[in-house]
């Protein structure tokens, strides 16, 4: 039985990042309605998502992200969203089968 | 799949204070730029240094008072309230300053606010800027006693330079730190969820310490740590 590692998209109208799961390094609240996710940069610096989520509502933004960023399949694609702004994605079904449109109280992210 | 362990830091739900004829005095003899200055307390050990951990800040009068800035209603009886804006305080290692109204210095005429005595300061928190932490259990890097009543728990820091570490420093009671190493122990091995036959096993949130609303909850089954602060120290640039 092999287990595939999520693959984690986060994604809006005019950009979109994909990470590995294992290269998360934590979440941080950084603002009454912010939530900043932090990945492996590959280098001194990371990568992070910042989410802006309903205020005070960090804790279950972060139980969301856990469910879907550890939730495997086995033999299957790997593919995991947690969250997609883009209304006119063009993801497959298959894409999309995990997580959905996301974690639904994300309302906007900035990559950096 | 791993594990994501929870810190949240000890924050009261709301923290009031009486304005006092001593502060009247004081605050209105400030040379410095007529500031009022409270310190919130009940905080566990970690000072607040943003604005974003107060949802709001209002004032239940003691009786009329026209001594205040042009954004609000003055109060004209006793149980009058006004809330502040969110532009008129700031705060530094918990404490918070809110200009006068009036007089001379740095009065902030729109703003600003000119306490009476006995008028009640409440300020009501929320999350902010590094309120709460979770890191995926392969970020753990250590643990060590302190003292006889403090833990520091070391992670990988987030801002993921090369031996960055991050620290949450706990608080707790006397002696208990190897009850501190099982609690950490536990929440990284905590069993994950069994799977099926098509999906594997899952990874858990992990609440470890949750000092929300000025109760600290330490992980299930190990209450009798006594946990009463938690310090935590990112390294700076994540």
């Amino acid at each position: 039985m092999a287990i595939m590692e999520n693959t984690l998209h986060f994604g809006k109208s005019s950009e979109e990042v994909e990470h590995n799961a294992s290269g998360c390094l934590g979440l941080l609240s950084v603002d009454s309605n912010k939530l900043n996710v932090y990945f492996d940069g590959g280098s001194d610096d990371n990568e992070r998502v910042e989410n802006t989520i309903t205020a005070s509502n960090h804790e279950e933004v972060v139980k969301e992200f856990v469910s879907l960023a550890t939730r495997a399949r086995v033999n299957t694609s790997d593919f995991t969203v947690i969250v997609d702004l883009d209304a006119s994605n063009n993801m497959t079904a298959d894409e999309i089968r995990l997580g959905g449109k996301g974690i639904s109280d994300i309302t906007a992210i900035t990559i950096a | 799949m791993e594990n994501y362990l929870y810190f949240r830091k000890v924050r009261p739900a709301t923290f009031s204070y009486t304005v006092t004829s001593g502060d009247v005095t004081a605050w209105a003899n400030n040379p410095a730029g007529t500031t009022n200055l409270i310190t919130v307390t009940g905080l566990g050990g970690d000072d607040i240094d943003s604005k974003t951990e107060f949802a709001s800040v209002v004032v239940t009068s003691a009786g009329a008072n026209s001594n205040v800035g042009s954004a609000y209603t003055a109060p004209t009886e006793a149980g009058d309230t006004v809330t502040l804006t969110a532009d008129v305080e700031s705060v530094s290692n918990s404490n918070v300053t809110i200009p006068e109204a009036t007089g001379t210095g740095s009065p902030d005429a729109t703003d600003g606010y000119t306490f009476i005595e006995g008028d009640v300061i409440t300020i009501t928190l929320q999350q902010g800027l590094e309120t709460s932490v979770a890191y995926p259990s392969s970020r753990y890097k250590s643990i060590a006693n302190t003292s006889a009543t403090t833990t520091t728990i070391t992670f990988h820091a987030l801002k993921n330079g090369d031996g960055e570490e991050d620290d949450i420093v706990l608080t707790h009671a006397s002696g208990k730190y190897s009850e501190v190493v099982k609690m950490i122990d536990a929440a990284l091995g905590l069993a994950a969820g069994a799977g099926s036959a098509s999906t594997a096993p899952t990874g858990k949130f992990i609440s470890v310490v949750d000092g929300s609303d000025g109760v600290v909850k330490a992980l299930k089954g190990y209450h009798d740590i006594d946990i009463s602060g938690l310090v935590f120290t990112p390294t700076a640039g994540y």
